[in-house]
């Protein structure tokens, strides 16, 4: 026998998901819908007598009436429409001290004919400031429906209502249902009438009270402009066609409705609660005081966001170095361990390297969720959007956009995973589409590399803007207000463009504070970290593989240059004709680490190899000529592998932007991650794989490369462009993986990737042509 | 909805956002919006939109 369903419904804030954590432990399973970015919740419950049923939490929401697929959501889970099947009962969580607002959802479940059992939550609040709601009453009003006093956060009783739950499930036969005709009038009766017929038999299930409840629910939900699914033709336009008509007689079939359950709730109430006192909220206000203050609330705000981008990027440094060193370990393990050859190289480069540059990102997942859930469960998350709406409504945001766009300095991955938080899809795409142009961590080591090697210093001739301003300092600045300023740009036209919609009225609930349950904050850390590792760590592994295979192939016997014969020639040699033969070029790894693919671990090996047939007592200068002979080796075999012959490839794309094919072959390294693109050169130049951007040598080789007609390849203007170019394109397979996850679909990656690109492209081609033209290069 | 009594508790100058209460809950509205609804003061001090609404509240689909 199946278990019998029971979902959990109820109005954001009214601890709904406090009530489902403290019923199924935890148990509970996280994905999404189908189709849209909600999160589906599920979990089990042993009720008194020892039947298990399956819990099902439902999206929150203050009405079923839905203007999108994210909204819809709620009416389809909760009254089993297509494809959803109906509950068995429905716990609908119902916040004690905002009683009037929360019975409407009440009264819209039991026009459905739902079976409901109302948890009439906060119950130690109510308590404490001495409102009595009599239970009896409110039960009665209801058509009998068994309501439950309850504190889902202290677990009050919760026996209670998993006994009234059971008793639900064992009454046989349709509940009551509370139809609404009394207070709905003559023509909005007409109304429901004229639309029932439309409603389709499958969600009307031959109850002739259920059918009425969902015209009206079409009536409240569909207009000309909603983005619903799976509404049958015939239904929209029998309602397009009453609002049309309603509208030519002056009435608003809307208003109608809504008044209606109004009316009955302000009827009623007196019956079940005296009054509401004011000292509800005392505490509230008096910290709303402070914390919405002008000027004391955002110096509060901007240091909770210090505390929040700090901890984004140092206290995840030493986890996220310590992922780094643990997968360096088990690859460097396993090349020890297997015998050489292809299974090896793609165990230990592939799949070991692949696995670590998912669960890289890890630490910042769950610092950011950390952050987001205390402010969420506490109440602050309301406040901040409230503080920051006026900024970001300039720019077609919403004030919830803020964290994950500050987010977004220190890695896109968790940024575009906070965008969750926003209620609107068109909000929340919008974020999406411009978070990854925020300066993120993994674009550092590049600007660092580039502006240490082509630009003076603070102690060398011209290294000093105004006589102290350091000029690599103000470059590293500049690279940041550019990236930052772009966003709120693309933003800008984004939102007035590809993502121009209805403008929605703020009308933000400002919940009362409430201490987080740590209990909660630790399992929604859980639960993103969760996630992220299913949802998006695949597709990231299988990027990391296909790039592994593009910089490792053609497999050729190695062939490297011979030692030269002045051993105290300085070890670097430029990579030979790609046309020769190769081994094993970089695999990249994230950051924190140089590289940790298979340049790292075949160059390792190989000098290992060669370094134990030297033999003894051979002079330190000739182990250096051997290295360098073999860090070059490694550069032909990048120039030689798919990846490389790609860099060729696109050298005519980037050429009028001022990089060659070399920059070509980094840039696609960089796909991985952006920082590899600093090993990736590394390879290319022969100074090894090891080389990060503090690296010397690979400062000297920039500095020393040049073009066939003698011209530097790396001038001051190039280093700028290239720094453009990474400010601006969608380099990174992570970022774009997890927009494919959140969006569910393919096109909005795509979508990312081409306008990034095609940005960058352009941005940089600016810099260098205008540059050029002005004499700078 | 009409009728329905609200009290102002807050406007915050910094996000151009006011805050009010009806049915015992708080609402924020952004001040450009809040415009557009009309109110009748009560001598108590409640107020509450003698029709209504022009505002997007009234075009969109009403929400509880």
């Amino acid at each position: 026998m199946s278990r019998a369903v029971v979902a959990i419904a109820g109005n954001p804030n009214s601890g709904k998901t406090t009530l489902f954590n403290a019923l199924t432990g935890a148990n509970a399973k996280v994905g999404n819908y189908p189709g849209v970015t909600v999160e589906r919740r599920e979990g089990s419950l042993k009720l008194p007598t020892g039947r298990e049923v399956l819990v099902l939490d439902i999206p929150g929401t203050y009405s079923l009436s839905a203007r999108s697929g994210e909204e819809q959501v709620a009416i389809t889970a909760v009254a089993g429409l297509t494809p959803h099947t109906e509950p068995d009962a429905v716990i609908v969580v119902v916040d004690g001290t905002q009683l009037a607002r929360n019975l409407y959802l009440v009264l819209q479940l039991l026009e459905l004919r739902l079976r409901v059992v109302l948890a009439l939550n906060m119950n130690d609040v109510l308590r404490r400031n001495h409102v009595r709601v009599d239970i009896a009453a409110l039960s009665d009003a209801l058509g009998g429906v068994p309501v439950v006093s309850i504190s889902a956060s202290h677990g009050e009783g919760l026996a209670a209502l998993a006994s009234a739950v059971e008793s639900l499930l064992e009454v046989q036969g349709p509940p009551a249902g509370l139809p609404l005709h009394d207070f709905l009038g003559e023509p909005v009766a007409a109304d429901l009438a004229a639309i029932g017929p439309q409603v389709p038999e499958a969600w009307v299930r031959g109850d002739g009270q259920r059918r009425r409840a969902l015209a009206a629910w079409a009536l409240l939900s569909i207009d000309g402009s909603d983005e619903l699914w799976d509404v049958p033709a015939p239904l929209r336009a029998a309602v397009l066609e009453r609002q049309r008509l309603a509208q030519l007689a002056g009435r608003d079939i809307d208003l109608a409705l809504v008044g209606a359950r109004y009316r009955w709730i302000d009827t009623h109430m007196p019956r079940f609660l005296a009054d509401m006192p004011s000292t509800l909220r005392r505490v509230t206000d008096r910290v709303d005081r402070v914390l919405i203050h002008p000027v004391f609330g955002f110096a509060i705000f901007l240091l909770l966001m210090t505390l929040l981008f700090q901890s984004l990027f140092t206290w995840s440094a030493p986890l996220i170095d310590g992922i780094n060193a643990a997968f360096a370990v088990l690859g460097n393990g396993l090349r020890h361990a297997l015998p050489e050859g292809l299974f090896r190289d793609f165990l230990a480069d592939g799949i070991v390297a692949g696995v670590g540059a998912v669960l890289v990102f890890l630490p910042q997942i769950l610092l950011l969720f950390l952050f987001i859930s205390i402010m969420e469960d506490s109440g602050y998350m309301a406040r901040a959007a409230f503080l920051m709406d006026r900024i970001m409504k300039a720019i077609g945001l919403t004030g919830r956009a803020f964290v994950p766009m500050l987010s977004g300095f220190a890695c896109a991955i968790p940024a575009i995973m906070a965008t969750r938080t926003m209620e609107r899809r068109r909000d929340r795409m919008l974020t999406m589409m411009v978070v990854p142009i925020m300066t993120c961590s993994a674009r550092l080591p590049v600007y660092t590399l580039i502006i240490s090697a082509l630009y003076p210093s603070p102690h060398d001739p011209g290294g000093r803007v105004a006589g102290f301003l350091s000029l690599q300092a103000l470059l590293m600045v500049g690279m940041y207000l550019f990236s930052t300023v772009l966003a709120l740009g693309a933003a800008a036209v984004l939102g007035r463009t590809v993502f121009r919609g209805q403008s929605v009225p703020l009308l933000l609930e400002l919940p009362p504070y409430r201490m987080p349950a740590p209990r909660s904050v630790l399992r929604m850390m859980w639960e993103r970290g969760k996630l992220f590792v299913t949802e998006a760590g695949g597709a990231i592994l299988v990027c990391t593989i296909l790039l592994w295979v593009l910089l490792t192939f053609p497999r050729t016997a190695p062939v490297a240059p011979p030692i030269a014969a002045d051993v105290s020639s300085p070890p670097v040699a430029a990579p030979a004709d790609p046309g020769q033969a190769t081994a094993k070029p970089g695999q990249p790894a994230h950051e924190g680490v140089t590289q940790a693919g298979a340049v790292q671990q075949g160059a390792t090996q190989q000098r290992a190899t060669q370094a134990g047939a030297v033999q003894a007592g051979e002079t330190e200068s000739l182990a250096a000529a051997e290295t360098a002979r073999l860090e070059a080796a490694e550069g032909q075999r990048l120039a030689n592998s798919w990846g490389g012959r790609l860099g060729r490839f696109i050298e005519p794309a980037i050429a009028p932007l001022g990089f060659d094919w070399k920059i070509g072959v980094g840039l696609i390294g960089a796909f991985a991650a952006r920082e590899v693109f600093v090993s990736t050169m590394g390879v290319v130049y022969g100074v090894g794989d090891t080389a990060d951007e503090s690296s010397v040598p690979l400062r000297q080789r920039l500095q020393s490369e040049r073009w066939p007609d003698g011209r530097a390849v790396y001038t001051p203007l190039v280093g700028l462009s290239l720094m453009v170019f990474f400010a601006l394109a969608a380099q990174c397979m992570s970022t774009l993986a997890v927009v494919r996850r959140e969006t569910h679909s393919y096109g909005w990656p795509a979508f990312l990737f081409l306008y990034m690109t095609t940005l960058a492209w352009l941005f940089s081609f600016a810099t260098y042509q205008i540059g050029t033209a002005l004499g700078w290069g | 909805m009409p009728g329905t009594p609200l009290r102002m508790v807050r406007r915050v100058d910094v996000g151009d956002i006011l805050e009010v209460e009806l049915r015992h809950s708080r609402v924020s509205l952004r001040l450009s919006e809040a415009r557009s609804i009309e109110v009748d003061l009560s001598p108590s001090g409640a107020a509450a939109p003698s029709a209504a609404p022009v505002s997007p509240f009234a075009r969109g689909k009403p929400r509880p």
